[in-house]
């Protein structure tokens, strides 16, 4: 029996691609129906009718996406809205809250300090995280500290904070590779700050990131599978967020860059690094079970230990086929599709944390 | 008894109990820990000697430490931060209470900041009752791993700290976005949840109007399918409220009243200043059709309340159970400037119960059996509501007068908000805050209210 997986995106989002004739999701969506009996179907959460017989959504076909009334109305929900208008929120409430149905991924974007609160609490991945305070107004202790926003990504408004000896402070902007310094009675004012001071906090580093050619993000996408059980579908080590005195990015595929930043021991690293993404989301699915794909940042320091830095609802996938990944971009949505079959099996009830890997316990 | 939890090899057994406790306990029993129970050998007290000092575990900053072998505290989650009471009895120890705070299936919405918004709640529960408090969500219960993966208010850092929990005994419902098998499987785990259903403001009439002395207070109600009731009503009454059966804190209500042949309604569903539109019976039965049939409404005779300078205002009785049903607060909520509801969240102000009715009536009312009569109402409410065979702590039950000084029923609230109070009198706000835990401390078996 075919499954109708209904993906859930943004109403602007919605409107582009059905005024596309090519793009990748629409060649996903006919491969799914065609190899896993997998229907694919569009819609922004304001358009469903839920309590009608049909409700239009969009479905591919050969040339475009084409819209239609959909008899019956999906079960089962992706989520891949990031930034949901006040409006798509409640209904996205509303569509968790429907007893009939499965929405999975309800958001994408989470609080940071409950990331790292979660992560700080489980002993497998405790050191993964920097111990961190909320931003004040007193400026940091000596140290390597990342000023981070609890909302946004490090891109948008992030600084690499270094205090030394006699009190001064020296700064990174994040944003775009820009330094300077202040004293310690100018904190924070003089800090070119791009996010309110109540939504930063304060993350104390082990030390400076490193990677091929300047600092770089170790990054993982991870995705829940047929299973329910957490898988990596790819990863890269990219020079994105983290400019510092190389501002162009610039992407390696991850082994190669373990390889050029530790030599002898980058295979090794490799292996420790993708057992920390996984026990990541272990960990953090424990707490938001609903969660089904993830993009983890990590920094390595000078002895290689990982710092988790982001973890992002929303990502850029061309850094995998810029680094020769292409395989894994079929395997982000392969992975989904068959976590959405595995709910459609089992229902609502058992989107739950017992789906996951018990820590501890 | 007062005691604290300390990690430790418990003199050759499980468990050791403080120098010079009294009790009846064998040399093994059981140990309870929320719905936790494991057997535990138990250091005979006999063997330990007197108190070191005198007094303590009289007081929770003075508690009696409890050793307990780290495999045990690993086996039932126990948090070692908080001060806990213990109970022995024949049948076993009980530490606790570990007293649940049930949250939605919104996993991601429920941080550390969020829970942190009612402090006082927190600090006065910890004084009284101690144990541990533990938020969580239907989704994050494990049966596999006998925990609930959430967050625990930790006293000693002040703030709320994510774990693997144990399952507390008692649960307060704070949200309704659960799905009901969820609270049927707390139940089959022996878990006991208060707040246990909220009944829509249909359902509510219908439970109520079996009652004949509550029937009288009770506006005449009809539950709209197509809009027919409501022109039917229109018939009888001059003006109608219409509310959604399942929405509080006055959103989505709208008032329809004749005028002349044709229908004034005033729309306040906007939140702001009502919206109000002159409508022939065709226009009202398409808006009718369009915008309310379908949408779970009824629609009310509307009362012509009671005003202070023009303004309406209702009555929020605030009961809860201490054990029995007890008014714990009462406060009137005065409808803002341009306002037709009177709720805080639109606008209103509120004020106490003796300075509305003397500014609304004079000296024709009496503030005193105002009061008597409001509590007595509802108590009443309460009681029905109880015996359908669900489980309560709290309701915010909404009352009102009417220009002759009739008392009308108009909304029973399962999880009140109590924003007047906190305007009003911050020691009633933090005592309506914690008084639902405290309950629950009470149904975990804990003394909390001194004997």
């Amino acid at each position: 029996m075919t499954l109708q997986l209904g993906i859930l995106l943004s109403a602007k989002r919605y409107r582009r691609l059905l005024s596309v004739q090519t793009d990748s999701w629409r060649t996903a969506a006919l491969t799914h129906e065609r190899t896993s009996g997998v229907r694919l179907l569009l819609a922004p959460p304001t358009h469903l009718q839920m309590d009608a017989a049909g409700t239009r959504m969009a479905a591919a076909t050969e040339s475009g996406w084409r819209e239609d009334v959909v008899e019956p109305i999906p079960r089962v929900f992706y989520n891949l809205l990031v930034r949901p208008v006040p409006a798509e929120a409640r209904a996205l409430r509303d569509l968790n809250g429907d007893q009939r149905v499965v929405l999975f991924n309800e958001t994408n974007r989470w609080d940071r300090s409950m990331i790292n609160g979660i992560l700080a609490a489980i002993p497998e991945t405790q050191s993964l995280v920097a111990p961190g305070e909320p931003f004040g107004l007193n400026p940091p202790g000596p140290g390597l500290c990342l000023v981070a926003p609890t909302r946004r990504s490090l891109r948008d408004g992030a600084l690499l904070v270094e205090t030394g000896m006699g009190g001064r402070i020296r700064y990174t902007d994040l944003h775009d590779g820009r330094t300077g310094t202040v004293v310690r009675k100018e904190w924070p004012q003089s800090l070119p700050l791009r996010v309110a001071p109540r939504h930063l906090q304060l993350e104390y580093l082990s030390g400076w990131p490193v990677g091929p050619e300047g600092p770089v993000e170790w990054r993982f996408y991870l995705h829940r599978g047929e299973t329910g059980a957490w898988a990596v579908a790819g990863s890269v080590a990219k020079r994105d967020a983290i400019r510092i005195g190389s501002p162009r990015e610039r992407c390696w595929p991850l082994a190669e860059a373990l390889s050029l930043t530790f030599g002898a021991e980058g295979p090794a690293l490799a292996g420790r690094l993708q057992a920390a993404a996984l026990s990541v989301m272990e960990g953090v699915a424990l707490f938001l079970p609903g969660i089904a794909h993830a993009a983890l940042d990590f920094w390595l320091d000078q002895e290689g230990r990982p710092t988790l830095v982001d973890l992002a609802g929303r990502f850029r996938l061309d850094w995998l086929t810029r680094a020769g990944e292409s395989r894994a971009y079929q395997r982000l949505w392969e992975h989904p599709v068959h976590f959405a079959q595995l709910l459609a099996r089992t229902g609502v009830e058992k989107l739950h944390v017992d789906f996951g890997r018990s820590w501890g316990r | 008894m007062w005691i604290s939890v300390v990690a430790g090899a418990a003199s050759g057994a499980d468990l050791q109990l403080p120098p010079g406790i009294r009790t009846d306990a064998p040399g093994r029993t059981y140990l309870r820990y929320g719905i936790g129970r494991v057997g535990v050998s138990v250091a005979r007290p006999e063997s330990l000697g007197r108190p070191d000092r005198p007094g303590m575990g009289q007081h929770p900053d003075f508690p009696a430490p409890v050793i307990i072998r780290p495999e045990i505290i690993r086996k039932l989650c126990i948090r070692t931060e908080p001060v806990y009471r213990m109970l022995l009895a024949p049948g076993g120890i009980e530490i606790g209470p570990v007293l649940g705070l049930l949250l939605g299936n919104r996993n991601h919405w429920y941080t550390g900041s969020y829970l942190n918004r009612e402090p006082e709640r927190v600090a006065e529960v910890g004084r009284r009752t101690g144990g541990l408090m533990v938020a969580f969500s239907p989704r994050t219960l494990s049966l596999r791993d006998g925990c609930a993966y959430g967050l625990f208010f930790d006293p000693t850092r002040s703030q709320w700290s994510y774990g693997a929990l144990p399952i507390p005994s008692i649960v307060h419902r704070r949200s309704f976005h659960q799905p009901p098998h969820s609270i049927e499987r707390l139940w089959e785990l022996g878990v006991q949840v208060f707040n246990s259903r909220r009944y829509t403001k249909w359902e509510l009439y219908q439970i109520l109007s079996r009652d004949e002395q509550l029937r009288r207070h009770l506006p005449e109600t009809a539950a709209v399918t197509d809009g027919r009731e409501v022109f039917d009503m229109l018939g009888r009454h001059e003006s109608l409220v219409l509310k959604p059966s399942e929405l509080s804190r006055g959103r989505g209500i709208l008032f329809v009243s004749n005028d002349d042949g044709h229908f004034r309604v005033q729309d306040c569903r906007s939140g702001s200043a009502p919206v109000t539109t002159r409508l022939d019976p065709e226009q009202l039965a398409a808006f009718l059709a369009g915008e309310i049939a379908d949408h779970r409404y009824l629609c009310q005779a509307k009362i012509e309340l009671a005003t202070i300078d023009g303004a309406p205002f209702d009555i929020r009785v605030v009961m809860h159970r201490t054990p029995n049903w007890q008014c714990t607060g009462m406060e009137c909520r005065l409808a803002g400037p341009g306002q037709l509801v009177t709720n805080i969240a639109h606008g209103g102000r509120a004020l106490w119960l003796e300075d509305a009715v003397q500014e609304a009536f004079g000296d024709a009312a009496a503030p005193t059996l105002v009061r008597e009569e409001a509590v007595e109402l509802a108590r009443r409410v309460c009681h029905l509501l109880e015996h359908t065979g669900e489980s309560f702590g709290e309701f915010g039950i909404d009352l009102a007068l009417d220009q002759r000084g009739n008392m009308w029923f108009i909304e029973a609230n399962v999880i009140p908000t109590f924003h007047g109070f906190e305007s009003l009198d911050r020691a009633t706000y933090r005592r309506l805050l914690a008084a639902p835990l405290l309950y629950a401390g009470h149904l975990a078996g804990f003394d909390v209210w001194g004997g």
